[in-house]
């Protein structure tokens, strides 16, 4: 307690220095060293903190967004060979807020003389509104935001929106789909996303860019086979027509066209009723490419070998129809003929003799009878015939009294050709090894490989002829179907189709066309049958997708008879 | 001493509160330039978004046909103009090889001279 202790000098004695020399000073020399030594700390200390400092490593990013819109909210679509088919761009967005606006009549004249899209009555009809915002334009030109901007209106801003483009525009139109104006998938594969859930984020989560998805399809095999339609739909003037192609292996869908179809940036049209989706969602009877799998069943099931006879002389009766041919041969038709001359009456004889049980399970293995599984929404279920009577089975194997879509036609038709592997057809990009896991065994190798020389056997000789080309080794399979019409089956208005595989000694592809009530023309000596129409079209598909789909020609199998491909199996 | 001490404390408040001011300000140099860096980087992003999607729209098959068709003279590829290396014939012996190397240079000497 000594610095409490009072001084015994005065201090004034010992001049200035006198303050100092105090012998309070003691205690006061012992506060302030208390004080200082405290300065002292409080200097190390910030002298400590400056060294940290100086060593210190910042903070990872504590995430500012520096645009208001996050580039990516749904991610890209990919063709199958990385080229975008569907993005994200960044566009302006014009609103209005009616309170702010000082001057509603110059407001509206001055918007609309800059943007003459924006009537006056619908300015008026916006800028009246009890509101503090309503959307004027969605999606504008940079030149056309920057024109409203330096009006310098009041009350009028922008907000950056995504929208969404599609680099391939009516050539994958029904694949990958559109997205309404919130940028939510509505129709194809972009409602397949927002079905996964990766679809559109809402403007301000926090999102890297999103992976894109790639596809199955090959866009340059996609516009081919468009540009090759629309040119047969021309020439034959069809009311409608679809193809699509798949690979064998992998179950992809390398290109899928309906026409008409529509322009994804304007979904609206995509609303009409004959824009629909045929090849997934369009339902028909196929008619005589139907008979591949008959014949398939008869030989898979040892109901019939390539030689086993049916007689087919004369039509079959049932009730008060008949079922005949057309240009009937009058004779007994080997299983063989029957096939190459596309035979009626062999083919129902064929399915009788299965029997009504072994023909329905036979449908229903290769997935004839219920809905294909895939990605895209578009899918239809089999039109079956209600009750099923010994003349359905009899109809059906003609392919007339079942409907299916033509991608059930595509993908039974790999299962044919492809050793008997039924793949389900998928959208997305997939490897073989995955395809394996989707596999299902339905027919034996040794009857796909007879189904083979079948269908080459057809080009080379039979009523598929127009659809060779050369170096491709084509094999396939024509069908025409009288539409069913208010008064029965009418013979002037034909559905052709044709079922292609290439190259047929080791398939890769599936090609099925279809065309919607076609024309004889001068050329066709005024037939209007699927070889007449539908397998030249197929011929011009293929000639153009094989090289880019890295089919070696290959001259010397052209004159080969189809025989060879027989060898394998004995 | 104790005045030495006092001195070098008040010296060492400025000089330590010069470094603080002037780390305060270099910092913040810095993080401006990092802000505008970033800036910059959000915008090339968008713009790269902005140059793929123009790049596939010119790229469509569609609009490439078309060009082909109105500015080229090609015809599509057909099936016999592949040919694999087996097709390649078999190359000639070393005299017939300098004798056509020879051919092809006195030809080209008639060409040269007719020129001149």
């Amino acid at each position: 307690m000594r610095f409490l202790a009072r001084p015994s000098s005065k201090p004034s004695d010992r001049g200035i220095r006198g303050y100092f020399d105090d012998p309070l000073d003691v205690a006061t020399r012992r506060r302030l060293k208390i004080v200082g030594w405290a300065f002292i700390a409080g200097f190390a200390l910030i002298a400590a903190r400056l060294v940290d400092f100086a060593e210190f490593t910042p903070p990872p990013e504590a995430g500012r967004q520096y645009s208001a819109v996050v580039p990516h909210a749904r991610p890209d679509l990919l063709d199958r060979n990385g080229t975008i088919v569907a993005t994200d761009i960044k566009v302006a967005s014009m609103y209005a807020d009616p309170r702010r606006i000082l001057d509603i009549g110059d407001t509206i004249d001055q918007l609309n003389i800059a943007l003459p899209e924006l009537s006056r009555s619908f300015l008026r009809e916006r800028l009246s509104r009890e509101r503090d915002f309503v959307w004027l334009k969605r999606g504008m030109t940079p030149r056309a935001q920057a024109k409203i901007h330096n009006l310098g209106l009041p009350g009028i801003g922008f907000i950056d929106e995504l929208r969404r483009i599609y680099p391939a525009g009516r050539a994958l139109a029904h694949v990958v789909g559109y997205v309404n104006v919130d940028n939510q998938g509505q129709a194809g594969m972009e409602k397949y996303l927002d079905e996964l859930g990766i679809g559109a984020r809402f403007p301000g989560a926090r999102t890297a860019d999103p992976s894109p998805v790639t596809l199955s399809v090959d866009l340059r095999v996609s516009h081919a086979m468009r540009d090759e339609l629309i040119a047969a739909m021309e020439k034959f003037s069809a009311k409608a027509a679809g193809a699509v192609v798949l690979d064998v292996e992998t179950g992809e869908v390398l290109g899928l066209s309906s026409l008409p179809d529509y322009d994804p940036h304007n979904p609206k049209e995509s609303l009409e009723p004959d824009r629909i989706n045929r090849i997934s969602k369009g339902v028909f009877e196929f008619g005589s490419t139907f008979k591949a799998f008959t014949v398939a069943m008869a030989l898979d099931e040892h109901v019939a070998t390539l030689s086993t006879s049916y007689d087919a002389r004369t039509p079959i009766r049932v009730g008060r129809q008949s079922i005949g041919d057309y240009h009937a041969k009058k004779s007994y038709l080997t299983l063989q003929e029957i096939f190459v001359y596309s035979s009626n009456i062999g083919a129902a004889k064929m399915a009788l003799d299965a029997g009504i049980e072994t023909h329905q399970a036979f449908l229903r293995r290769i997935g004839m009878l219920d809905r294909i599984a895939t990605e895209l929404p578009e899918t239809s279920d089999p039109l079956i015939p209600e009750p099923w009577r010994p003349v359905s089975t009899m109809t059906i194997a003609f392919g007339h009294g079942l409907g299916v879509t033509p991608l059930h036609a595509a993908t039974a038709a790999a299962a044919l050709v492809n050793g008997g592997h039924l793949i389900a057809p998928t959208f997305l990009k997939r490897s073989r090894a995955e395809a394996e896991l989707y596999a299902k065994q339905v027919i034996s190798a040794d009857t796909s490989a007879k189904m083979r020389y079948l269908m080459r056997l057809n080009v080379l000789e039979g009523t598929a002829r127009k659809a060779a080309v050369a170096g491709y080794r084509v094999g396939g399979k024509t069908g025409t179907a009288e539409k069913a019409g208010p008064r029965g089956y009418d013979s002037n208005k034909l559905l052709t189709t044709f079922i292609a595989t290439f190259p047929v000694d080791s398939p890769r592809y599936v090609v099925v066309v279809l065309l919607d009530e076609p024309k004889g023309i001068k050329e066709t000596h005024g037939y209007a049958t699927s070889g007449w129409n539908a397998a030249p079209t197929v011929a011009g598909i293929i000639g153009r997708i094989a090289p880019m789909l890295g089919v070696v020609p290959d001259d010397q199998a052209d004159g080969q008879a189809a025989d060879f491909l027989l060898a394998a199996t004995n | 001493m104790i005045r030495f001490v006092e001195v070098m404390m008040v010296a060492a408040t400025i000089v330590v509160a010069i470094a603080l001011y002037a780390v305060k300000y270099d910092t913040g140099h810095v993080a401006r330039n990092i802000a505008g860096l970033k800036q910059q980087i959000a915008e090339q992003r968008e713009e790269i978004v902005i140059l793929r999607a123009e790049w596939s729209l010119l790229n469509q098959p569609g609009r490439l046909q078309r060009l082909a068709e109105e500015n080229l003279a090609l015809q599509p590829v057909q099936a016999g103009q592949m040919k694999t290396y087996a097709d390649v014939p078999e190359m000639p012996p070393a005299e017939a090889l300098t004798d056509l190397v020879e051919r092809s240079l006195s030809s080209l000497e008639r060409v040269e001279s007719g020129r001149r």
